[in-house]
């Protein structure tokens, strides 16, 4: 199995799609840095001041206010400081180091996205130009093969995810070092962190079932077309038509996981709550079904 | 001496949505001894790619049994792989890396050393062009570097389906070479072609496919016997006036160059000279004519060689 990994990495690190999907993805994270440091208007020593009073002001309410017995999901001093004791909330708009979780939970659909291109066009490849018949060739244990290649495009995306997301937070950092303000809040360091974490995992995981559907439909082109057409269209149409099927589809939980928040929806003919762990669960779910039919497909369809 | 190949009633069928299933192997049975070059020939159609897709697992069988070096396929195909070397049709390999990048990857499943990558491209004289992707490659390049992917596992046992699709006259001189050495090294060398005259010359045993089943199978010279090779050549002053003298004894015969080839085993010589002395022809030359294999092929496949692929 050693060998086969060794193989399939290799393969995967000489694909030029990961090395120019990678390097447009550095290159839009230096671009976005910049503009985002050209419009950038820096706080001075005073207005930082202001605003650090004004947030312990606020803090200080929060903490005093009356709910109305309502229930936080971490501790009211965390709701408080997360919600109303951020000076960057009294500002003018600039770019603020603090605000770069949300920053990257807005980039997770692209990076998704780059996971399902990749995960589809590594696995297709192999049906398009015929080197699938090799393959098989030098290993005929079919089941062996695809998890090796499903195992390294999900850990590939996961890296290259991860390289992205360091990237984009360090020339963040670095504008946000020369024209906004780095003033952080209790609790950044480990927001970033689960915050990548997360988005890379969805990356993956789109690597992972944009690899399954090639497998399936031994092209690019359809494995794309088919998860567009059920994540836009097909999801689209059962949000609007069957609003509390919402906990059960792919997107909502997605966007669930990735912000790591318990959210209640109220509509019209009912209501419905989207939590992290319900996403994970039907993330692993939706996961699962698409990779068993991926591995079926490729035992069992004729190499022609 | 051991079987390499062991195919029985292998039988393999298409199934095509509201239309009959096509029929690719009929009830196939083949065996194929360990060591030297074994030719496997056949029409277009006749099965030849789909009998060693069943080889190497990549289709299903739907009925019938094959065995490669002794291991059931494809349930016993993982044990002996690592000494099975194949190219199926056209070398399928990944266009936009370097030749070398191709061989690298396939060998690390087998984690062959770098070393043997670089054997592999000598021995089919592609060491200058390694570097370069392989879509820059024209088709006899393509086929060579199949070979060396074939050749890279060192192994006992090389399928090769059309080996010589696309090179040019000196190409296919150096595979056949190439395909001779590696038969005299003691491998056995399964080689599927319709390039009859270039497997007559590096063949020890063949096989005649049509229809999806095996018409003549032995070795060359059992198989040209068994064809239309089975015929005598006679050379007399008067070609037409021994043609007919032939018929008039019933015995079937052409006049090609010039040599009348008269359609009887040759150990029925006799019946010739006789119908020939009877009319005053007397003959200058009469021999056993085998003719080539190409003669036994269209023979034997009859009108097979015009089914479509």
């Amino acid at each position: 199995m050693r060998g086969l990994l060794a193989s399939e990495f290799l393969r995967f690190r000489s694909r030029r799609l990961v090395t120019v999907l990678l390097g447009a993805a550095l290159g839009g994270c230096g671009v976005a840095a910049a503009i985002a440091a050209w419009q950038s208007t820096p706080p001075t020593e005073e207005v930082l001041a202001g605003a650090r009073a004004q947030a312990e002001e606020e803090f200080r309410l929060c903490m005093n206010a009356d709910f109305g017995g309502e229930e936080f999901d971490g501790s009211r001093e965390e709701f408080c400081r997360e919600n109303a004791g951020n000076p960057t909330y009294y500002m003018p708009s600039h770019l603020a180091l603090a605000e770069l979780p949300q920053i990257l939970e807005g980039i997770s659909s692209l990076t998704s996205i780059l996971g399902l291109v990749v995960g589809a066009s590594v696995v297709a490849a192999s049906w398009q130009t015929g080197t699938i018949s090799t393959i098989f060739t030098w290993e005929p244990r079919r089941l062996r093969w695809f998890g090796a290649r499903i195992a390294v495009v999900g850990s590939g995306v996961f890296a290259v995810t991860v390289i992205i997301v360091a990237f984009l937070s360090a020339a963040l950092g670095f504008a946000a070092a020369l024209r906004g303000s780095t003033e952080l809040t209790g609790g950044w360091w480990r927001d970033v962190m689960t915050t990548s974490l997360r988005i890379a995992v969805i990356a993956a995981v789109a690597a992972l079932i944009g690899g399954a559907v090639a497998a399936i439909g031994r092209h690019t082109s359809a494995a794309l077309g088919v998860v567009f057409v059920y994540t836009a269209v097909l999801e689209g149409v059962l949000r609007a038509f069957r609003p509390l099927w919402s906990p059960w589809l792919l997107g909502d939980n997605i966007v669930s996981f990735v912000s790591w928040q318990t959210t209640e929806f109220g509509v019209e003919s009912g209501s419905y709550v989207l939590s992290p762990g319900r996403a994970v669960f039907v993330i692993l779910g939706y996961t699962a079904i698409v990779l068993a039919s991926g591995f079926m497909f490729v035992r069992i369809r004729d190499v022609q | 001496m051991t079987a390499v190949i062991e195919i029985e009633g292998l039988r393999k069928e298409y199934r095509r949505l509201r239309k009959p299933p096509t029929v690719a192997l009929d009830g196939l049975d083949l065996e194929v001894s360990e060591g030297g070059v074994f030719g496997f020939l056949g029409p277009n159609g006749a099965g030849k790619t789909t009998t060693i897709r069943c080889l190497l697992g990549l289709v299903a069988a739907s009925a019938g049994r094959a065995r490669l070096l002794g291991n059931d396929v494809p349930g016993g195909l993982s044990g002996v792989i690592r000494r099975v070397g194949s190219i199926v049709e056209a070398p399928m390999l990944f266009p936009r890396f370097t030749g070398r990048r191709n061989l690298e990857i396939l060998g690390r499943i087998d984690g062959i050393a770098r070393g043997a990558v670089d054997q592999a491209l000598e021995r089919v004289g592609l060491t200058a062009r390694a570097n370069d992707m392989v879509r820059t490659y024209s088709l006899g390049m393509k086929q060579r570097l199949g070979i060396a992917a074939a050749l890279l596992k060192d192994p006992s046992l090389l399928i090769l389906d059309e080996p010589a699709n696309g090179l040019d006259p000196a190409g296919i001189v150096e595979v056949r070479d190439l395909l001779r050495s590696l038969g005299a090294e003691g491998r056995t060398v399964f080689v599927s072609s319709h390039i009859l005259s270039e497997v007559q010359q590096i063949a020890d045993r063949v096989a005649i496919l049509a229809r999806g089943r095996l018409v003549a199978a032995g070795s060359v010279h059992d198989v040209l016997a068994s064809g239309r090779g089975a015929r005598i050549a006679v050379r007399v002053p008067d070609l037409e006036a021994g043609r007919l003298a032939l018929a008039d004894a019933g015995i079937a015969a052409t006049i090609e160059g010039d040599l009348i080839r008269a359609s009887v085993p040759p150990e029925e010589g006799e019946r010739v000279t006789r119908a020939l002395v009877a009319r005053g022809l007397y003959p200058s030359l009469l021999q056993p004519d085998e003719g080539n294999l190409e003669h036994a092929f269209l023979e034997l496949t009859g009108d097979d060689h015009q089914v479509g692929t």
